[in-house]
């Protein structure tokens, strides 16, 4: 399901590039690493075994039958969805402390992989709920509260996108990160409420009685979205790492242009709008 | 730090009261939603009466966004920022100042809406304290929040589109805890009322204090 | 295996989050390629 990178001999040598031989090539051409196709592929393990006990090991449910099989994957990335929210939130928390660039790097992934999630959560939710429900949204606690946060993590993420200076982009988008698990508590809690005066019984959760090979494969789920988020985490947040740095070569040349501009006006016609006050043929 | 809240509130209301752009677009604006929703749902039938406390605050956070919007857009003008920076005005200050200015507008509104929906709606006003109260709560939440996400998308060339996807989802709480209070005061039991307008207290106190501390952050560094 | 019930909704389930991880990660990985031609090896910390 995750596909990683054509799988390479062997590690590195001791400088940067070790996948290709001479040391002025420009370097891997990808942001994969030994620990990324370990974690990979072990991620990959974990979706086949939990596939195996998902679908066909783990018993179907007294009352709701084989879609419990849809919360083996709906439960986990709920977890994991929040889990991203909280990177991003305490990495914007960091980065406004120390200001380095990877904390900025970390929110930016934390808010994209939990979006994902989001949208795995609100589908395996809503497809959940059709057979079981009824209907295909419930207005129930969690799938609100969900869509909720999805619609923060979409505006999160639409003003990281902003053309903007750098510095200032990420000073706006810290601030909005670092509010993120805040508005998704408070959201949260309100849902909650708000639905319990309406649904007296159970919310979208569990069946307590799940016990057994159920439970083995909730487990298993657990552990493959945690690996396959790991992975996802940590490829993105290269990334975003590998885009921070294009943006700042892209400034250098951009100012080294500018420079040479400047150093040999003879050979270029005047700035716009200054006439020729250098030496410079008329515009 | 509150006289300089006092200070910039002046500025906004003068600015206002000069540009009397709330009064002459945003409170019309506003009810026109009202009427609107009267197109679009049976206003002979219960629904109206019954939708009445949903449909007045969601109104109230469309118009909130407008004023919001205005809000920001004054520090936006040549140099106002920089302005800001370099006086010795304490940033909480300046965050304190314009939410009270955004809150004052946003009271006016909510009594005039209040007043639409008497008349356009035959709501009967009842459980006054609980609305009165109500009000107050939720003005304070929007006012402070709103006045923080508006700075975080101050200066930008899509901020009327940017602002309401930022601002609305935080503001739900506030949807839902407003309308559950004023259902309890106008169709139902006071005292059920009483602890969502907590909640909104609490999501007032929140803010105003993540906005106080956030917006020295975000003055200096856009 | 007995026939499982409401099997198109675990199917649209199941597929749906495969395709919607996997696209992501290639998504992810395809970018990743991308940026990597433009930036030296020196700025990269890893492998």
């Amino acid at each position: 399901m995750t596909a990683t990178s054509p799988a390479r001999t062997h590690g590195g040598t001791t400088d940067t590039t070790p996948h290709t031989g001479p040391p002025a090539a420009p370097g891997p051409e990808h942001t994969g690493s030994p620990a990324t196709r370990v974690l990979g592929l072990a991620a990959l393990a974990a979706v086949a075994l939990l596939v195996l006990y998902g679908l066909v090991v783990s018993p179907p449910d007294r009352e709701m039958a084989d879609a419990v099989r849809l919360m083996y994957v709906h439960v986990p990335a709920a977890t994991l969805l929040y889990t991203g929210c909280f990177f991003t939130t305490l990495a914007s928390a960091m980065w406004l402390w120390k200001r380095t660039p990877g904390w900025d790097a970390l929110a930016e992934t934390g808010a994209e992989v939990a979006l994902v999630f989001a949208v795995v959560t609100l589908v395996t939710g809503s497809l959940w709920g059709r057979p079981t429900w009824g209907t295909y949204w419930t207005w129930d606690a969690r799938l609100t509260s969900t869509a909720v946060l999805t619609a923060l993590l979409v505006g999160y993420l639409a003003l990281r996108r902003l053309d903007l200076d750098p510095d200032a982009r990420s000073v706006r988008a810290a601030v909005l990160g670092l509010l993120l698990v805040p508005n998704v508590v408070v959201v949260n809690r309100s849902v909650e409420w708000w639905r319990s005066l309406h649904q007296g019984s159970t919310l979208v959760r569990l069946d307590p009685q799940i016990e057994g090979d159920m439970l083995v494969a909730l487990m298993i789920g657990f552990l493959a979205g945690g690996l396959v988020f790991a992975w996802l985490m940590v490829h993105r947040f290269r990334v975003a790492w590998l885009a921070q740095q294009a943006d700042r070569i892209d400034l250098d040349a951009a100012l080294a242009a500018r420079r040479a501009e400047a150093a040999a006006p003879a050979e270029r016609p005047a700035p716009a709008g200054r006439p020729a006050g250098e030496g410079v043929s008329p515009a | 730090m509150w006289r300089d809240a006092t200070l910039v509130a002046g500025r906004d209301l003068r600015v206002e009261l000069r540009s009397r752009v709330t009064a002459n677009q945003v409170a019309p604006f506003a009810l026109l939603v009202l009427v609107l929703f009267a197109f679009a749902l049976d206003p002979d039938g219960p629904v109206l009466e019954r939708a009445t406390p949903g449909l007045y605050w969601i109104t109230v956070l469309f118009a909130a966004v407008l004023a919001i919007a205005r809000s920001a857009a004054i520090d936006e003008a040549d140099g106002v920022r920089d302005a800001l920076r370099l006086s010795a005005l304490h940033p909480s200050g300046v965050f304190v100042g314009k939410a009270l200015a955004v809150a004052a507008e946003l009271v006016a509104l909510e009594l005039l809406l209040g007043l639409g929906v008497v008349v356009l709606y035959g709501a009967e006003p009842a459980g006054v304290g609980l609305l009165a109260a109500t009000c107050a709560c939720a003005t304070v939440a929007v006012a402070s929040t709103g006045t923080l996400y508006g700075a975080l998308v101050s200066g930008l060339r899509v901020r009327e589109t940017l602002l309401p996807l930022l601002l609305l989802p935080v503001l739900a709480p506030v949807l839902i805890a407003a309308t559950r209070a004023f259902e309890a005061a106008l169709v139902g039991v006071v005292a059920d009322g009483w602890p969502w307008c907590g909640l909104l207290a609490a999501f007032a106190v929140l803010y105003s204090v993540a906005g106080a501390l956030a917006y020295g952050t975000l003055l200096e560094g856009s | 295996m007995t026939a499982m019930t409401h099997a198109g909704y675990i199917a649209a389930g199941w597929l749906g989050t495969a395709a919607l991880i996997g696209g992501y990660a290639l998504h992810v990985l395809r970018r990743g390629r991308r940026l990597s031609r433009q930036v030296p090896a020196e700025e990269r910390r890893w492998s």
